[in-house]
């Protein structure tokens, strides 16, 4: 899996190939839009991490460029502006996904896993983690054998952490695609439900799969991180 | 009074003022000329008549002027003569002659004239001495003569006028408002183009006809304007998007380098590293608010309003914030009418009604309940917030709406103060108006009236 990041910030670049590295993703980087479409277009990229605000070429030239070339190269475009129109154009422009700064590492990894992984067309109707098994047709959830009965919005909420097994997942990450909200509220509404689906999931069992990774948000894992 | 404050009734009562204030003066004076003219004619009728028979009375005698005054009472001319010993020897008036003394006549004096009702006759009456034709002898001769046909003149005039006065006043009224109207009309028409003219549409101009009158330099003045606005505002979404860029890109690189550090961290660095990730959270999402808040309304025309179920999203919310609200050992209920439908953007419409809901939970102390609403009423959907917090005090209250004004209720509520600040935004793009009131026992009310869909 290669993957190219244009973004003429130097440190974004940087720390951004720095994580995805870290995911095991080979990664290259250019500061420029001009040196990205070359790239893009000369060679395979499998996904292309790309900052809309460059000097000179744009990110929307790159898009047009990359759209045209005909390749089935992903964008996940990193954007500082959030308002739901931007998004709009950004995807009707051809972009796969979109990322507003400033994002937490997990989101970009998990969104790139994400797009990934949509491009390989992988489609299932049951997900499962340890002894957690989830039927996504019947709305069934089990744990060890046993049926644990969850509202809607803790399905979802498990459902997305069995998409994402292992994997940092911010409260932002969270507020949006559980509950679909374009804005941050604020509160504690991801803690308080991540408790309930605990105390649903996790409590009666010895091994715990739920865990709080401090100032950054949760992971579904079977052992407890560092 | 609303009425006469429009500039066309004005002008047309200034029209109208001036034309009665003409109208009615040249009635006056025509009245005035034509009365004084009138008895002058009358009075030199009588003198001439006089002189008349005053002649034909010295060349001819008595008799001829008996005879002369019986065929003067057909034209209404009567006479009096008084001899020289003061006895009138002649009278035909319609009745007795008075005494000498009390016509008192100056002898040899000029003719003197009044005027005189007798048996429901007015008469202009001349008094004068002649001569008989002993030239030692004088008379006295009283002769006076209806002035009947110089008053039906006037009163004709009169008559006329009372017609002709107010058929003026009530064609001046139709000519003036025609022409306040007319006068006004392209004023009209640049004030309606102008409206037309909305913070969406900002590149739109007036039209300037190039006739070069006051109109033209009116739309010219206001195109000014409006390009300085469009300027304005083309700014402030260049200075959004800049400011958004520069603000974010430092946020990224700092968030992602934080987490880098904390992978290697030691066990003591790692708290101060979360509590920095904290710390740098907090920052975006205020970078995020204060951004959403600078976009301008321009930018907001650009959304497309789709039809919102107003009813399930509240619903649906008050089922998400219910837990938290557990939480604080606050109720939550709400009481939703079926199928309120309104024009506009989901997402935002969940903020708004998710800022409200829980700015209630925030404030709400343990043990009360917060009671949400949506009913129809007159066309607009209402959600009503209805918390039993400390309330806001009546300083605090026309500030509330304001960013980062946080009302002095509880210091220690997290938030940045924008929340109702960005709901009163949200509310306003929709077309819509929200307040916030004190309740009559405890607490506040937040009301955000929406109007409805079509068809709702």
């Amino acid at each position: 899996m290669r993957i190219l990041v244009i973004e003429d910030e130097k440190d974004v670049a940087t720390y951004v190939a720095k994580a995805l590295k870290e995911h095991g993703y080979a990664t290259d980087i250019v500061r420029d839009g001009g040196q990205g479409i070359e790239k893009v277009t000369s060679q395979d990229y499998d996904l292309v991490v790309l900052d809309m605000m460059l000097p000179h070429t744009d990110g929307w030239d790159v898009l047009d460029a990359i759209r045209k070339s005909g390749k089935d190269t992903r964008v996940l475009v990193l954007t500082a502006l959030d308002s739901t129109n931007d998004k709009v154009r950004a995807l009707n422009r051809g972009a796969d996904d979109y990322l507003v700064k400033p994002f937490a590492s997990a989101e970009l990894t998990a969104r790139v896993r994400a797009l990934l992984r949509r491009s390989k067309g992988e489609t299932t109707s049951e997900l499962s983690y340890a002894d957690i098994k989830m039927d996504l047709v019947k709305h069934r959830v089990t744990r060890g054998g046993t049926e644990v009965e969850l509202t809607n919005r803790e399905f979802t909420l498990l459902e997305y952490f069995l998409r994402n097994p292992e994997q940092v997942l911010t409260r932002a990450m969270l507020i949006q695609h559980v509950w679909g909200y374009q804005f941050d509220p604020m509160t504690n509404l991801v803690d308080v439900y991540i408790n309930y689906l605990r105390t649903k999931i996790d409590m009666e069992w010895p091994v715990k799969v739920i865990h709080t990774m401090r100032g950054v948000g949760y992971i579904l894992s079977k052992e407890a991180p560092a | 009074m609303k009425f006469l404050r429009q500039i066309r009734v004005r002008l047309m009562l200034w029209y109208m003022a001036t034309i009665v204030i003409l109208v009615v003066g040249v009635a006056i004076f025509a009245y005035a000329r034509l009365h004084k003219y009138a008895n002058r004619y009358a009075d030199r009728l009588l003198d001439t008549e006089a002189a008349e028979a005053g002649v034909i009375f010295k060349d001819e005698g008595l008799d001829e002027l008996k005879a002369e005054a019986n065929l003067g009472k057909r034209h209404s001319t009567y006479y009096t003569l008084y001899d020289a010993q003061g006895k009138a020897v002649l009278n035909t008036f319609r009745e007795e002659a008075p005494p000498l003394d009390a016509v008192k006549v100056k002898l040899e004096a000029e003719p003197t004239f009044d005027t005189e009702t007798i048996k429901d006759e007015e008469l202009r009456i001349i008094t004068m001495t002649i001569l008989a034709q002993n030239p030692e002898e004088r008379y006295v001769m009283r002769m006076g003569r209806s002035i009947k046909p110089e008053t039906r003149l006037v009163e004709n005039l009169t008559e006329n006028l009372v017609i002709f006065v107010p058929g003026i006043l009530l064609i001046s009224i139709v000519v003036g408002w025609i022409l306040a109207r007319a006068s006004l009309k392209p004023m009209q028409r640049l004030s309606h183009e102008a409206a037309r003219i909305t913070e969406e549409r900002l590149h739109e101009r007036l039209p300037v006809r190039g006739v070069g009158d006051e109109i033209d330099r009116h739309a010219e003045v206001l195109n000014k304007m409006l390009a300085g606005l469009e300027n304005s505002f083309t700014e402030i979404k260049t200075f959004a998007a800049r400011a958004s860029h520069e603000l974010r890109t430092p946020l990224t690189a700092l968030r992602l380098q934080i987490e880098s550090a904390l992978h290697a961290a030691s066990a003591e660095s790692r708290s101060t590293l979360e509590s920095a990730l904290g710390n740098l959270d907090r920052l975006a999402a205020l970078v995020q608010r204060l951004l959403f808040l600078t976009r301008s309304k321009g930018e907001a025309a650009d959304l497309e309003f789709k039809t919102v179920n107003l009813s399930e999203l509240v619903s649906a919310v008050c089922t998400d914030a219910a837990l938290l609200a557990e939480q604080k050992s606050v109720r939550l209920n709400h009481s939703v009418t079926a199928n309120a439908a309104v024009m506009g953007d989901d997402a935002l419409l969940t903020q708004m009604v998710w800022n409200l809901i829980d700015n209630a939970i925030k404030y709400s102390p343990a043990g009360k309940a917060i009671e949400v609403t949506v009913e129809k009423r007159s066309g607009r959907a209402v959600l009503a917030v209805k918390d039993s917090g400390p309330g806001i005090a009546a300083e605090d209250m026309p500030h509330v709406f304001e960013a980062f004004y946080r009302a002095n209720r509880s210091s220690d509520v997290a938030g940045f103060g924008l929340g109702l600040n960005i709901s009163k935004w949200i509310c306003e793009i929709h077309h819509g108006s929200i307040d916030l009131v004190n309740n009559p026992d405890r607490g506040v009310t937040v009301e955000a009236r929406l109007p409805l869909a079509s068809g709702n």
